[in-house]
């Protein structure tokens, strides 16, 4: 496995560009939607760990490449769960970078917000992402990455719709609202750890069901 | 070192069926025309596709219980698929040090690649094909593996990368005994030069496994006048084709038949026209 990540850290250093970038536009959306840019900056963040995750396995699925690969002594099953590491590692990175980020910024602009508004947030947010992200890795294995695109764009929209929908219905309905409340006031009287824990719940279980299929796929599945 | 038993496999169009063995310092040329069934055999090796029955067994073992360490012990081309075009060997390098470990030899690997004039600090994608040819063909040999599995190693080059690309197998071979090679070509001039053995395949079936000596020695093409072939001897004959002068028959047997038939034409058979004669023309 130790040349997995070898080769995978040789596919993000290609890429330092894009996370620099990324830096600055969370910095930005700080700057410029103040605490609001918490999660967006975040949202930045995982946006940008999609595509450089995705990238890695793209670049081993190029000209057949995955073929090759496995020819060499990596197992299968070694593959799948290094890929899956690797996505959780990188989300794991941003949501600290992001923290620090949004804790240096929320000193220098008198913010006065605990560590854990700020983390819950970002993890949050993290946390969605990655979902969407190992989904779309566990297609992108089974189907190569140009439908992973495509699948990737619907899953995006999917996830939009939804929280345009868990928008509407906290706005404009009375069940909406309460539910909305129910969990403010959880969240005030319990504060963000239960929610954290919510988050990691959600995600092992997502990650887990995913990495298991992804392994199922690749076992059974022709490698061209 | 490896056994193919009943190997099965079903396309829509097409069906693997072949069974065949090699044995530790054995070369085998695997000959066939495009979509004969090679790099189906080749992949069902590796385990990278599940055939429909069948048993193939490599170091003793069925290869889906391969461990990493015997994985080591295979050395792999393919023609169109290799790492990303976007790594230099340098980086590449980086990749098979971590994967290998103790039995990546960089020094050789560097010697290797300095003889042959590879770039190590370019993208693989500016490569010519004949660069890239030798630089898979050179990472193949640079783990000390015990069975090399090359898919093509030579196709689309010029004759020149050709014989130096033969040449560095050659010498690895040399090197080393029990080590085992099974090689496919279109271009069977370079398997003759290489190969102990011939295995011809054609629409999934193995039409002819025997040795390149054999096959160079002792088989022959006649050619038949239409009115001479009708008192020809049959049964030393495999395979029959009509041609513009009469009938080209392969015959396994060509001493008896130049002892007996001195008026006849008859050439050494070349792997190219002895596939030729069986997969096109009528087999006795």
């Amino acid at each position: 496995m130790k040349g997995l990540w070898v080769k995978d850290l040789l596919v993000l250093k290609k890429q330092k560009l894009a996370v620099f970038l990324t830096c600055m536009l969370a910095i930005c959306s700080l700057v410029f939607f103040g605490q609001n840019g918490i999660m967006i900056g975040m949202a930045i963040f995982s946006a940008t760990l999609s595509f450089i995750a995705l990238n890695s396995l793209t670049f081993d699925q190029q000209n057949h490449g995955l073929m090759y690969l496995l020819t060499l002594p990596i197992q299968k099953k070694h593959y799948v769960i290094q890929k899956y590491l690797l996505l959780v590692f990188a989300t794991l990175c941003f949501v600290v970078l992001m923290t620090i980020i949004t804790g240096v910024f929320s000193e220098i602009a008198h913010w006065g917000l605990h560590f854990s508004y700020i983390f819950t947030r970002i993890y949050g947010v993290g946390a969605a992402f990655l979902i969407i992200v190992i989904l779309t890795a566990q297609y992108q294995i089974k189907n190569g990455p140009e439908k992973a695109q495509v699948a990737m764009s619907i899953i995006g929209a999917i996830v939009a719709i939804v929280i345009g929908a868990i928008v509407t219905a906290v706005k404009y309905t009375e069940w909406g609202n309460t539910i909305f409340n129910k969990m403010y006031t959880y969240y005030i009287d319990y504060g963000s750890l239960p929610f954290v824990v919510l988050f990691t719940i959600v995600g092992i279980i997502v990650i887990g069901t995913s990495c298991k299929t992804s392994i199922r796929t690749l076992e059974t599945m022709e490698i061209q | 070192m490896l056994e193919i038993k009943n190997l099965k496999k079903t396309y829509p169009h097409f069906q693997l069926d072949c069974s065949f063995t090699i044995g530790a310092d054995q070369v085998v040329g695997l000959v066939g025309r495009n979509g004969s069934g090679k790099t189906t055999i080749f992949r069902s090796i590796l385990d990278l596709l599940r055939p429909d029955s069948g048993e193939i067994h490599l170091f003793g073992k069925p290869v889906s219980q391969l461990s990493e360490a015997e994985r080591e012990r295979i050395g792999v081309t393919f023609p169109n698929s290799f790492f990303s075009e976007q790594f230099t060997i340098n980086e590449i390098k980086q990749i098979m040090t971590a994967t290998y470990s103790t039995k990546f030899h960089m020094a050789d690997f560097d010697q290797r690649c300095y003889q042959l004039n590879l770039p190590v600090d370019q993208k693989v994608k500016n490569f010519s094909t004949g660069m890239q040819a030798k630089l898979k063909l050179v990472l193949a040999l640079s783990h000390e593996a015990d069975f090399l599995l090359l898919d093509e190693p030579t196709s689309g080059l010029d004759v020149i990368v050709r014989k130096e690309i033969l040449g560095i197998l050659q010498d690895y071979l040399d090197q080393k005994k029990d080590r085992c090679v099974i090689i496919s070509s279109h271009i069977s001039s370079d398997l003759e030069q290489l190969c102990d053995f011939i295995i011809l395949i054609d629409d999934g079936k193995i039409i002819l496994q025997e040795e390149t000596d054999n096959l160079l020695n002792h088989y022959g093409i006649l050619k038949v006048s239409a009115e001479e072939y009708p008192s020809l001897e049959q049964a030393f004959i495999l395979a029959t084709a009509k041609r513009k002068y009469g009938y080209a028959c392969l015959t396994k047997e060509r001493t008896y038949y130049q002892d007996n038939y001195p008026q006849l034409a008859i050439e050494k058979g070349s792997i190219d026209e002895v596939l030729q004669l069986l997969t096109k023309g009528e087999e006795q």
